[in-house]
C-alpha cells in the first residue's frame, strides 16, 4: 500500500528555490505565496477546457477575479495591472489569448508556477501586488518526446529533442482554429446585429535550447512569440481590427561553484497591440482607414550572485538594468530603470525563516530622475511542530502604469511609463497569519492591510479602442487606494480526495481628488466576500473528477442615476448628458456564483499516452452579470452576461 | 467612427450565446442641482440655466426659479452682480465680461447647500484670413487656453499637426469640431481648414477656459459613442467633467470669433 500522500516529500530543485512539496496534488506554501506544478493548474476547469496558472490563482484567498472567464485578477486590493506575469523571470506583458480566455503561454512548456503576494524576494520585477512566476520545463537529455494536443479553441504540438548528452531542444506551437470553427457554425448562430463577418486568428510558439556547459553550469536560450488578430465586418466595406503580439527572446546562464551561485540574463521584450479600421473605397459609412498602435519594447540585463554562509545564512545580491521604448498612441518615451538589490535569508529548517530584501531603484523618465527604494521583510516562525506564524511587510514601487480597459485580462491594455504627471505607484502592505497542519488537514488564516499611492485611474476604460485613447493623458487621474482583509484557507489531502476551501473577507477603496469630493469610494472590484471551493476525487490512478464552486460578491458599477442638459457652443438643441452620481461605483451588482465540473482520464495504447479533460463550465447556467445597460427600447436596465453553461474539452497525446 | 462597435464586437465574439435580461437598479440618489453657465466674450448678456437633474425615466428636471444667483469679478473685487430670473430656470445678467478676469458664481437655493464655481475668461485674440482658394487663417495673440474650431458641416480637416485626435473619424477628418490644445505653441503662420461638405464652410473660432474645454471634450466623446449605440458606453462610466461645488454642471467661459 502506498504511503498517504501527505507523508510523501519531494525536494524541488532546478532553478526554483527549494521548498518541500507535501504531496502530488496540493499546492505548496512558500514564504509569501504558493507554488504548484502545471498539472495542478491544468485541472482547473476553464471555459476552454484546460486550466492555467491564472485560473488556479483565481481560486486562492486574497484574489478577486475581474470579468467572467477572463484572465484578470486582483490581489489584496490592487489593480489588475498591479500584477506581473513572468516566464523564467522575464515579464510577459501580453499574457493571454482569445480575449483573455486562456493563457498565451502553452502549459506544455511550463513546469511549475509560483505566486507571491508578500514577503518578496529581491530578485523580481516591479509591481504593487503580486508576481506570477512561470518556470519553463527543461528539455529532456535522454529521450525524444512529443505531444499533440487540442482543446475547444486551440490545437498544437510540442517536441523535446535531445542533442547529444549535454544539450536539448524544446519546441512548441499552437494555433487557434477559431476561423474554421466560426465558418462551420456561423449559419447556426443567432444574428449579431453589429457583425456581418469575422476573421480570427491566434497562434503562439516557443523554442528553448538548453546546454550543460558543465555539471554545475547551464546556458539556455529561448524565444516566445504570440499573436492575436481579429477582424470584424460591421458594415459594407468596413472592417474593424484588433491585433496584439508578444515577442520575447532571452539568454540565461546559471552556475553553481561551491557555496556560490551565479545567474545572468539578457532579454528582449516586444509587446504591441493595435486597432485598425479598414475602409474600402465607397464604403457605406463614407469612412477612411485608420490605424492606431501602442507598443512597448524593452531590453533587460540582469546579474545575480548568491552565497551560503554557514548552514543557516544565505546572501543574494544583484543588479538589473532596463531600457524601454514606450509608444502609446504615438507618444513615444524612453525610460531607463536601474536596480541594485540585496537579500539575506536566515533559516533553520523546522524552526524559523527570516528574510529581508532591499532594492534601490533609479528610474529616469521625462527628463526626471526618481529614486525609489523597496523593502521586504518576512518572518516564518514555527510555533509548534506544525504551526507556523508568518509576518511580512513590503514597500513596493511600480514604474509602469497600465491604462486598464475591460477587466478580462487580455492583452489590449496600454502601458505607459511613470512621469511627472503620473508618478511611480507605490504601496505599503503588512500581512500576519498562522498556518497549521494536522494529518491531511491544512489550515491557514491571516490578515493584511495595504495602502497604495499614486494609483492611476483611466477614466476612458470603455473607450480603450477609440481615437480618444490618443488623448489618454487627459483621462488619467492619480489617487490612492486602501485595502484590508482576512484570508482563510483549508485544505484536505487524502488518499483519494483533495479539497480546498478559500475565503476572503475584505474592503477596498479608492480616493481621487477630483471624484466624490475627494472622499473614499469602493473600488470597482471591491468584493467583500470571496469563497472558492475546489475538490478532486481520484477514481483510480488514471481517472479523477473535479468540482469547483465560486461565490464572489458582485463588483461595483457606476449606475446612471439622472440626466442633465448640455450647454454647447453650436446652438444646437441641448442633449442629455448622463449623471452617475457623485460617488463612483455606486451600485453593487448581484453576486457572482459559478459551479464547474471536470473529468480527467488518462490511458495508454502501446507507446502512446492519452489524456482527456472533459468539463462543464457554469453548470448552474447562472447568468452572472458583466455590465448593465439602460435599454431605452424597453425602458429598463438590462444585465449583460457572457458565459452560459459551456461544455468543453482538451485532449493530449504523448509519445 | 472607427472604434465604436469594437468592444461590442469583442463581447459578441465571446458570447455568441450571451444573455441580456432586464433588471432593476435603484441606487437611490437624490437629484442634484444642475448649473449650466458659460460666460461669453464679447457677448453683452450672460445666461445661466438652473434646474434639477432629470430622472433616468425622464421625469423631473424642472427649472429652478427661486434662488439668489450672483456673479463676482474676483480680479477687480467689485460687488457681486445679481442675475435675474428670465423664466423656466433661465437667469441672465446684462453685462459684458472682461478677458483675463476671474469670476466666481454663487447660487443660493432655499433648503440646499450653497453652490459655487469659478472660471477665468480666456484672453482676447484675433483671427484674420485671406481670400485665396484655400483660405488661409491667421490667429494672433493666442494665450495658453485651448482653441476650438466649429463647423456646421459634418466633418472638418486641417493641416494643423497639433489637433487633438479625440473625435477623429478617419485618417484626416474630425467630427464637426477641431480641438487644438496650447495653440500658442503652434505657429503655422497659416492654418487651412477643410469642412466637408464644402458648401457648408462657415467656421467659428472659440478659445475656451480650462473648465469648459474639459467639459466639451468629455461631452463630445460621450456623444460620439452614444450616436453609434456602443453598448460599452456604459462600462465603467465616468461623469462628464464638472467644476460646480455643491451641485453639478459647468461654469466656464469662451471667447468667440465668428467669420
Amino acid at each position: 500500500m502506498a504511503l498517504p500522500l501527505s507523508a510523501q516529500t519531494t525536494e524541488w530543485n532546478d532553478s526554483i528555490p527549494p521548498a518541500l512539496k507535501m504531496d502530488s496534488r496540493r499546492m505548496v506554501t512558500v514564504p509569501g505565496g504558493v507554488r504548484a506544478d502545471i498539472l495542478t493548474a491544468r485541472k482547473v476547469v476553464s471555459p476552454l477546457g484546460e486550466g492555467d496558472a491564472i485560473k488556479l490563482i483565481q481560486t486562492l484567498p486574497g484574489v478577486a477575479m475581474g470579468g467572467d472567464g477572463g484572465s484578470a485578477f486582483l490581489v489584496r486590493g490592487g489593480n489588475i495591472g498591479s500584477n506581473v506575469l513572468t516566464l523564467d523571470g522575464v515579464p510577459v506583458y501580453g499574457g493571454s489569448h482569445l480575449l483573455g480566455v486562456t493563457s498565451a503561454i502553452p502549459s506544455e512548456v511550463v513546469r511549475g508556477m509560483t505566486f507571491q503576494a508578500g514577503g518578496f524576494e529581491g530578485d523580481r520585477d516591479h509591481f504593487l501586488s503580486s508576481q506570477v512566476g512561470l518556470q519553463s520545463a527543461r528539455p529532456s537529455h535522454a529521450k525524444a518526446k512529443a505531444q499533440l494536443f487540442t482543446s475547444t479553441f486551440l490545437l498544437g504540438a510540442e517536441a523535446e529533442i535531445p542533442m547529444g548528452t549535454r544539450a536539448g531542444l524544446m519546441v512548441s506551437g499552437r494555433i487557434s482554429p477559431l476561423q474554421v470553427e466560426y465558418n462551420a457554425v456561423k449559419g447556426l448562430m443567432k444574428d449579431i446585429e453589429a457583425i456581418k463577418d469575422i476573421q480570427a486568428g491566434a497562434y503562439d510558439f516557443y523554442g528553448k535550447l538548453f546546454y550543460d556547459i558543465s555539471p554545475d553550469s547551464q546556458l539556455h536560450g529561448w524565444v516566445f512569440g504570440s499573436r492575436d488578430r481579429y477582424r470584424f465586418n460591421i458594415s459594407d466595406g468596413i472592417w474593424l481590427g484588433l491585433n496584439g503580439h508578444n515577442l520575447i527572446a532571452a539568454i540565461q546562464y546559471h552556475s553553481r561553484k561551491g557555496r556560490w551561485t551565479h545567474e545572468a540574463s539578457l532579454s528582449f521584450n516586444d509587446f504591441a497591440n493595435g486597432q485598425d479600421l479598414i475602409a474600402e473605397p465607397g464604403n457605406s459609412w463614407n469612412l477612411e482607414s485608420l490605424t492606431m498602435t501602442s507598443s512597448l519594447r524593452e531590453i533587460t540585463l540582469k546579474g545575480k550572485w548568491g552565497r551560503s554562509v554557514g548552514s543557516r545564512l544565505a546572501i543574494d545580491f544583484g543588479a538589473q538594468g532596463k531600457m524601454a521604448i514606450f509608444d502609446p498612441m504615438g507618444q513615444r518615451s524612453i525610460p531607463l530603470t536601474g536596480t541594485l538589490w540585496g537579500q539575506a535569508d536566515w533559516k533553520e529548517e523546522g524552526r524559523y525563516h527570516y528574510r529581508g530584501s532591499l532594492r534601490a531603484n533609479l528610474f529616469h523618465s521625462g527628463e526626471k530622475l526618481y529614486f525609489h527604494p523597496e523593502l521586504s521583510l518576512l518572518a516564518d516562525v514555527h510555533l509548534t511542530d506544525g504551526m507556523i506564524a508568518t509576518l511580512s511587510a513590503d514597500h513596493l514601487v511600480q514604474f509602469y502604469h497600465t491604462l486598464e480597459g475591460l477587466p478580462l485580462g487580455w492583452s489590449m491594455d496600454s502601458m505607459i511609463p511613470a512621469d511627472a504627471s503620473t508618478p511611480p505607484e507605490s504601496a505599503w502592505q503588512v500581512y500576519a497569519g498562522l498556518r497549521d497542519s494536522l494529518g491531511g488537514h491544512h489550515f491557514s488564516a491571516g490578515g493584511y492591510y495595504k495602502q497604495m499611492q499614486d494609483l492611476v485611474h483611466y477614466t476612458e476604460a470603455a473607450a480603450a479602442f477609440s481615437a480618444s485613447r490618443t488623448g489618454w493623458k487627459d483621462k488619467v487621474d492619480v489617487g490612492t487606494g486602501r485595502s484590508f482583509g482576512m484570508e482563510l484557507m483549508y485544505e484536505y489531502t487524502g488518499e483519494r480526495f483533495y479539497g480546498k476551501v478559500a475565503y476572503t473577507l475584505s474592503k477596498t477603496t479608492r480616493t481621487f481628488p477630483d471624484l466624490n469630493d475627494g472622499l473614499p469610494f469602493p473600488a470597482k472590484f471591491d468584493r467583500p466576500h470571496i469563497l472558492n471551493v475546489n475538490a478532486e476525487w481520484s477514481l483510480s490512478r488514471r481517472r479523477s473528477l473535479q468540482a469547483a464552486f465560486t461565490f464572489q460578491s458582485g463588483y461595483c458599477e457606476s449606475v446612471q442615476t439622472h440626466t442633465y442638459p448640455s450647454i454647447l457652443p453650436d446652438n444646437d438643441k441641448p442633449w442629455n448628458l448622463p449623471y452617475y452620481g457623485k460617488q463612483p461605483n455606486n451600485y453593487r451588482m448581484p453576486a457572482y456564483i459559478r459551479l464547474d465540473f471536470g473529468y480527467n482520464v488518462s490511458w495508454s495504447s502501446g507507446q502512446l499516452e492519452h489524456n482527456l479533460l472533459l468539463g462543464i463550465y457554469n453548470v448552474l447556467n447562472r447568468h452572472n452579470p458583466f455590465l448593465t445597460v439602460y435599454d431605452r427600447g424597453i425602458d429598463s436596465w438590462v444585465e449583460l452576461s457572457f458565459f452560459p453553461i459551456l461544455p468543453n474539452f482538451s485532449y493530449r497525446l504523448s509519445f | 467612427m472607427f472604434p465604436r462597435h469594437i468592444l461590442t464586437i469583442c463581447y459578441s465574439l465571446l458570447l455568441l450565446a450571451s444573455c441580456m435580461k432586464p433588471t432593476t437598479l435603484d441606487p437611490q440618489v437624490a437629484p442634484e442641482v444642475i448649473v449650466n453657465c458659460v460666460l461669453e466674450y464679447p457677448r453683452e448678456e450672460q445666461a445661466l440655466y438652473l434646474s434639477y437633474a432629470r430622472s433616468i425615466d425622464g421625469s423631473g428636471g424642472e427649472g429652478i426659479i427661486s434662488a439668489q444667483v450672483t456673479l463676482q469679478d474676483d480680479t477687480t473685487g467689485e460687488d457681486a452682480a445679481k442675475l435675474r430670473h428670465w423664466g423656466s430656470g433661465r437667469w441672465i445678467l446684462p453685462s459684458r465680461v472682461i478677458p483675463g478676469h476671474r469670476y466666481t458664481l454663487r447660487v443660493e437655493i432655499p433648503g440646499q447647500p450653497v453652490i459655487e464655481a469659478s472660471t477665468t475668461i480666456p484672453h482676447a485674440y484675433q483671427v484674420r484670413h485671406d481670400s485665396s482658394p484655400n483660405t488661409c487663417y491667421y490667429i494672433d495673440s493666442l494665450g495658453e487656453e485651448t482653441l476650438w474650431i466649429y463647423t456646421p458641416a459634418e466633418r472638418i480637416m486641417t493641416d494643423c499637426t497639433a489637433v487633438d485626435p479625440f473625435n477623429q473619424s478617419g485618417e484626416s477628418y474630425h467630427r464637426k469640431y477641431l480641438r487644438i490644445p496650447s495653440p500658442a505653441a503652434y505657429e503655422p503662420g497659416c492654418l487651412h481648414l477643410y469642412p466637408n461638405p464644402e458648401n457648408n464652410s462657415e467656421v467659428v473660432f472659440m478659445v475656451c477656459s480650462e473648465e469648459y474645454d474639459r467639459y466639451l471634450k468629455d461631452a463630445f466623446s460621450y456623444q460620439i459613442r452614444l450616436l453609434i449605440n456602443d453598448v460599452t458606453t456604459f462600462y465603467d462610466p465616468s461623469n462628464i467633467y464638472s467644476n460646480i461645488r455643491g451641485g453639478y454642471g459647468i461654469f466656464g467661459a469662451r471667447v468667440n470669433c465668428e467669420l
